[in-house]
């Protein structure tokens, strides 16, 4: 399967090719994208069994969706776009259907934090500590909203630019930086109310 | 300096110059918001280092697999539509064509009034008569039938009264 982006004429010819009738031509892009959609699904939905159908389903829309793909964006962008777009309905049936907050923490999650918290105020974190760190902040984002689980996800894991996400998300720039913002302030509060909570309860 | 650009700025990442650094000193809230911003950055790119999975052997092809039944089932639901749909309209338009004419219909039908039949059954026996005479049938003239007609229509058919 190939992975590297394809030449943009090439690419333009499949997708020309795609938007005339010819299903064959869709079989090129799918190789050349299915890595890059199975990361941004598998690190916004973080549920490895059900990454591939997810993808799969995506690449289903995009097909259906082709005709309408006009080159005012890049392939790549336009694909992320679905991928993000389908994500952010499946967090949110996702969300609705689960219990709330913290209730799920189990005791020895909860020493982890604890723990976490302790060895950050006594400075750095070694990769262990790490590791126990990206679990917790994992099930913060799982009972985040869809909408900050996704726009954390793009920028922080991701690492993409505010201009990318703007893009991918079709929203201005200063909208993106005040739901990052707003976002990440989410995260500290509910770090900081589960951390403070934990050390309060050793007290 | 506000708490709140001071956050931001800590999100970004931005240098710490020493007029945030004098902020930092003087603002608890402000300092424990950097610290569990750290924190939380550090899980979040923990998270990111996680590999995500490969695609399956074969991938590509069970994808195309798919668009094809779904194309395919497109199909047998517009053919549906076109045949069996059709033909349901079609029915469907005879049954409301049939109630509509069930509806309309009584007044020249078996349920229709005494008074529209009597009208109806006066006209024929007059057109029977008139034809009988233009035609005849008594040895008269034609003129003989006028009257008759005449005569019929003054006197007295309870039929013709009837419908006067």
């Amino acid at each position: 399967m190939a992975n590297s982006r394809p030449d943009p004429s090439q690419e333009a010819e499949w997708i020309r090719r795609c938007q005339s009738g010819d299903k064959e031509a869709f079989a090129p892009l799918v190789d050349a994208y299915q890595r890059r959609i199975f990361a941004i699904v598998f690190h916004l939905v973080r549920r490895r069994n059900d990454v591939e159908d997810i993808v799969q389903e995506i690449f289903m829309k995009a097909f259906a969706a082709i005709e309408s793909y006009n080159s005012q964006s890049s392939f790549g962008t336009w694909l992320n776009r679905i991928a993000v777009n389908h994500c952010y309905d499946y967090l949110r049936r996702q969300r609705s259907s689960r219990v709330t907050y913290f209730a799920e923490m189990s005791e020895e999650g909860q020493r982890q934090i604890e723990s976490q918290s302790r060895g950050h105020e006594e400075g750095g974190l070694d990769s262990e500590e790490k590791l126990a760190m990206g679990d917790l902040v994992r099930k913060l984002l799982a009972r985040a909203p869809a909408e900050d689980r996704v726009i954390l996800t793009l920028k922080e894991i991701e690492d993409r630019s505010v201009e990318e996400i703007s893009e991918i998300l079709g929203l201005k720039l200063s909208t993106v930086k005040v739901r990052l913002h707003r976002a990440r302030k989410r995260m500290v509060r509910d770090f900081e109310k589960l951390a403070g909570g934990m050390v309060s309860h050793a007290l | 300096m506000r708490c709140d650009t001071v956050r931001q700025m800590v999100e970004e990442d931005v240098e710490i110059s020493p007029s945030l650094r004098v902020h930092l000193d003087s603002c608890s809230a402000c300092k424990e918001y950097l610290r569990s911003w750290q924190a939380v950055r550090a899980g979040l790119v923990a998270l990111g280092v996680e590999s995500p999975p490969e695609p399956s052997i074969g991938f590509t092809k069970r994808v195309m697999n798919r668009i094809e039944n779904a194309r395919e089932e497109i199909q047998f639901g517009e053919q549906f539509i076109d045949q069996i749909g059709r033909r349901f309209v079609y029915a469907m338009l005879m049954v409301a064509l049939t109630l509509l004419l069930v509806l309309l219909l009584p007044s020249s039908g078996p349920l229709r009034s005494s008074g529209v039949s009597q009208s109806v059954l006066v006209q024929t026996q007059m057109a029977t008569l008139s034809n009988e005479q233009v035609l005849g049938v008594d040895g008269s003239d034609s003129g003989d039938a006028a009257d008759y007609s005449n005569a019929s229509g003054a006197n007295g058919n309870p039929a013709t009264r009837g419908s006067q």
